[in-house]
């Protein structure tokens, strides 16, 4: 839920600052980042959870 | 079995220096996309977005060499080219699905001895490729053994004039020849066969135009993989007068199992033949 707030006020704020292009591009932006955080954050678990194994 | 492996590290599948050459890539290209298409205030507060989620990844891609995540290719290298300690024993993974035609244990063991505290690149190149077997699922083992034959050239080269090792060499060899030429069922060996009729065996000819109990073994030399019995009858003259297929499920690598099941023997069959043949998807297993 408060994931979806960020994005509807991002894109709102964007939306009113830069137009829809922009608004656009910033949220396919944000989900990018929030992909590859995500990734990032996996494949440090997935080593923590090695190390611990090993 | 005991004993520790050889180290030479994991394989350079992924490491630290391709990862961080991706990030900056792509955090370049999202900067120039930014500067190109937007390019006011918005567009700064993207770039600069952008440059902090790859310092981000930077750090992150940082900790997880540190984990060891990344494999590392300096000691592959350093392993490849110095000494890394004597090869105590030569594990292979105690997987029940793996061809007992893929075991070295012994043969590499016999050539590892031989060279004691500094064993040759050509023989941890030889060990790695062997350990990256055991990961591979069934279906892609043989074309990993097919790598495998060509690391064995090398290690080859260097037992020259070494008896004993030459031949253990040869060993791997001819396994490892017999494994990627043959299908999964032609390494099916089916042992005691016979007809029986109330418990005793007996011939073909004897049982002719009735019931009788077929009883066999086959043996898995290969890695677990279906299997398929044909059962030919044939007359005198060697025509084929009755043909029955008997699939028997699952075997194991390096495991027997048993058919005990009735058959109708056709009143001019004079000999039977049975033989390992491509399993069917669509027939029902015996109840063995």
């Amino acid at each position: 839920m408060l994931l979806f707030g960020a994005f509807a006020v991002g894109a709102a704020l964007l939306l009113e600052t830069g137009g829809t292009q922009t608004a656009v591009v910033g949220l396919a932006f944000g989900i990018t980042i929030g992909l590859w955080l995500g990734h990032l954050l996996s494949m440090l678990d997935r080593a923590v959870g090695d190390q611990v194994a090993a | 079995m005991s004993g520790s492996d050889i180290n030479v590290g994991p394989l350079p599948e992924q490491n630290l220096a391709a990862f961080l050459l991706t990030v900056g890539g792509v955090t370049v290209a999202f900067i120039a996309v930014f500067v190109f298409t937007i390019g006011d205030a918005v567009g700064n507060i993207f770039i600069w977005t952008a440059l902090g989620v790859g310092l981000i990844t930077v750090f992150v891609g940082m900790t997880l060499d540190l984990l060891g995540f990344f494999d590392n290719e300096r000691a592959v290298l350093r392993d490849r080219t110095e000494s890394s300690g004597p090869v105590d024993a030569i594990e292979f993974a105690a997987d029940p699905t793996v061809s007992p035609l893929l075991d070295f244990e012994a043969e590499l063991q016999t050539i590892a001895d031989a060279y004691g505290e500094s064993p040759p690149s050509q023989l941890t190149t030889f060990v790695e490729e062997y350990r990256r077997i055991r990961d591979k699922g069934v279906g892609s083992r043989a074309d990993a053994a097919g790598d495998l034959r060509a690391s064995l050239n090398p290690l080859s080269v260097i037992v020259e004039g070494e008896e004993a090792l030459e031949d253990a060499v040869a060993q791997i060899e001819q396994k490892l020849q017999l494994y990627v030429s043959s299908a999964p069922y032609e390494l099916f060996e089916i042992e005691e066969v016979g007809l029986y009729v109330d418990g005793s065996r007996t011939a073909v000819q004897d049982v002719a135009g009735q019931q009788a109990r077929i009883k066999l073994e086959v043996h898995n030399a290969g890695d677990t993989a279906k299997a398929e019995i044909r059962l030919r009858f044939r007359s005198t003259e060697g025509v084929v007068v009755r043909r029955e297929f008997l699939p028997m499920g699952e075997i194991a690598a390096d495991a027997t199992k048993q058919l005990d099941t009735q058959v109708y023997v056709p009143s001019v069959a004079a000999r039977m033949q049975v033989e390992s043949v491509r399993p069917s998807d669509d027939t029902p297993v015996l109840d063995l």
